[in-house]
């Protein structure tokens, strides 16, 4: 039955791309997001579903789309070298099978982020893909959202739909991403068209942004509690009324606390006290070997590099006894642990040229949305006041994802190179409209005597 | 019921348990997916989706219009504010 009603749904948006073949670059961005052949039984299951999408997408732009104002940017640029590049360490890598693994789902990960911004032309399009992002997601955090309502959640234990710890099902990468949403899921509510803001828009939105702050209470990840704070932060540059906002702010975190669950306080207070954390030990322990690794490898070990790592570290703990504090360490040795940052990764992956290039595509992407934000936020003319906040939403989005990154190794998260490829598209779709829009005046100077009196 | 004793199998220790987490499944499902399909719906019989509408051709896309920062309406007589101030 289930099977039946996703192959359905995915026949039907299809089949709609055959009126409007853009609708197939939405739908290869649903397969890529929710995976649905993974919790598919027999249909979906035995087809290669995101080819199939994928070649729909690509072959109805090519075919038979527009390419009226399509333009190639600086960053579809850099993620073309970024491309190149880990093609060049695969080639050349430690462990030539496991990175042949990791690239088969990288390269499309990066050639889907360099060509979405080629289709997407117009507002709407922006919009749309926006929205099938966010809808996508919200599968995926809706049914965390509610099972942690229900029964709490717990670390590794919060299943969505399958048991699968790869893309957006793993906990810590779906509570970094549902945090990095929630500015896409309220501008959605503000500014979007296929779903005016009217009041059923504002409580599903509303809904799915509570979904999304339990997603890390869910999951237990302390990567999501730190996006949450995080976010809290950076939303105080937009808001109207600080004061206010810092208000409700403190109050729903106090409200909130007595509901918590007692394994999930238990766990966040590792963040402080991170030496008696084994996890967090070996995080610490893992990225001095990387950082070694590096000095011998400047290119980069290429995907999976990880794999050669051997660490050693000392684990201390403070145990209270009747009154007395009892001070007991643990020499704990371990082989092969992953990166557990995006940073890490990259560095010990693709070494100092891919990381290079990693960070100037994240960093071009937070200056290009604030000059957006810049350029667009007085504007008050028809169709001119919803630049400006999608821009500012874009640009919480990706630092929400870089601070999580900190901790999760995501540098080549399919999602976030979508967000990406929105970014690069909204860049470039408002620099052919402001240069088609507004044949800028003269600016008009007064000159005036260096003695001329004070007005005033 | 296939994809129930799918998501049974994976999910689920108990059988209680296991179906109030199925139902929470096929409830986040019939929601998304019935969101995305009338977005879908909807995007197929809009013109802009393929072009952008020219300059005064069409509705302001953005559905909430920043107040008018006068009292006067665009015809009619001035309202009562207004002419107070």
């Amino acid at each position: 039955m289930l099977d039946l009603a996703l192959a359905g749904f995915l026949a039907a948006i299809l089949a709609l791309g055959l009126r409007r073949p853009f609708i197939w670059v939405l739908a290869y961005i649903y397969v890529d997001i929710v995976a649905p052949q993974k919790f598919s039984w027999f249909l979906l299951a035995s087809l290669p579903v995101s080819l199939i999408v994928f070649v729909a997408a690509f072959g109805g732009w090519l075919a038979a789309d527009s390419k009226e104002g399509t333009r190639f940017g600086f960053r579809q640029a850099l993620m073309v070298l970024l491309l190149l590049y880990c093609g060049y360490t695969t080639l050349v890598a430690d462990f030539p099978e496991p990175a042949l693994a990791k690239w088969a789902w990288v390269w499309k990960a990066l050639i889907f982020a360099i060509f979405l911004p080629l289709t997407l032309r117009t507002r709407l399009r922006i919009e749309a893909t926006a929205l099938v992002m966010v809808l996508s997601a919200s599968a995926i955090i809706i049914t965390g959202g509610v099972k942690t309502a229900l029964s709490g959640g717990g670390y590794g234990s919060l299943y969505f739909f399958v048991n699968d710890n790869t893309g957006l099902y793993e906990g810590s990468i779906i509570s970094c991403v549902a945090i990095a949403i929630i500015p896409l899921i309220l501008w959605l509510a503000k500014h979007g068209t296929v779903f005016p803001g009217d009041w059923r828009v504002r409580l599903f939105a509303g809904a799915l942004v509570f979904a999304c702050l339990l997603i890390p209470v869910g999951t237990q990840a302390r990567t999501g509690l730190i996006c949450i704070a995080f976010l809290g932060v950076i939303s105080l540059r937009t808001v109207k009324n600080r004061f206010m906002y810092l208000a409700l702010m403190g109050a729903a975190g106090l409200m909130a606390i007595p509901f918590l669950p007692q394994s999930f306080t238990a766990r966040m207070s590792t963040i402080e006290n991170h030496q008696a954390d084994q996890s967090a030990s070996t995080r610490v322990a893992v990225w001095k070997w990387t950082w070694d690794y590096v000095k011998d490898h400047p290119l980069g070990g290429g995907f999976e590099a990880y794999r050669s790592n051997s660490v050693r570290y000392r684990t201390v703990r403070v145990i209270d006894e009747g009154g007395t504090s009892r001070v007991e360490s643990e020499v704990i040795e371990e082989k092969g642990r992953a990166y557990h940052s995006s940073y890490f990764e990259m560095l010990g992956e693709q070494g100092w040229p891919g990381m290079i290039l990693w960070l100037w595509l994240h960093a071009s992407g937070i200056l290009q949305m604030e000059s957006i934000r810049r350029r667009w936020k007085d504007r008050q003319g028809d169709g001119e006041r919803w630049q400006a906040p999608l821009a500012t939403a874009l640009q919480q989005a990706q630092l929400v994802y870089l601070v999580g990154s900190l901790f999760v190794g995501i540098a080549f998260q399919p999602f976030i190179f979508m967000l990406v490829g929105l970014q690069c598209a909204l860049w470039t779709y408002l620099r052919r409209i402001e240069g088609a829009r507004s044949p800028r005046l003269p600016v008009k100077r007064e000159m005036k005597p260096l003695n001329a009196p004070a007005v005033g | 019921m296939a994809g129930v004793s799918r998501l049974t199998r994976l999910n689920a220790p108990s059988t209680a348990a296991c179906y109030s987490r199925i139902m929470v499944d096929y409830l986040a499902l019939a929601i998304s997916h019935g969101l995305l399909a009338l977005a879908m719906w909807r995007l197929v019989q809009r013109p802009d989706l393929d072009r952008d509408p020219a300059p005064g051709e069409g509705a302001d896309p953005n559905p909430n219009p920043a107040p008018k920062r006068t009292g006067v309406p665009a015809s009619g007589p001035p309202v009562k504010s207004a002419r107070r101030a």
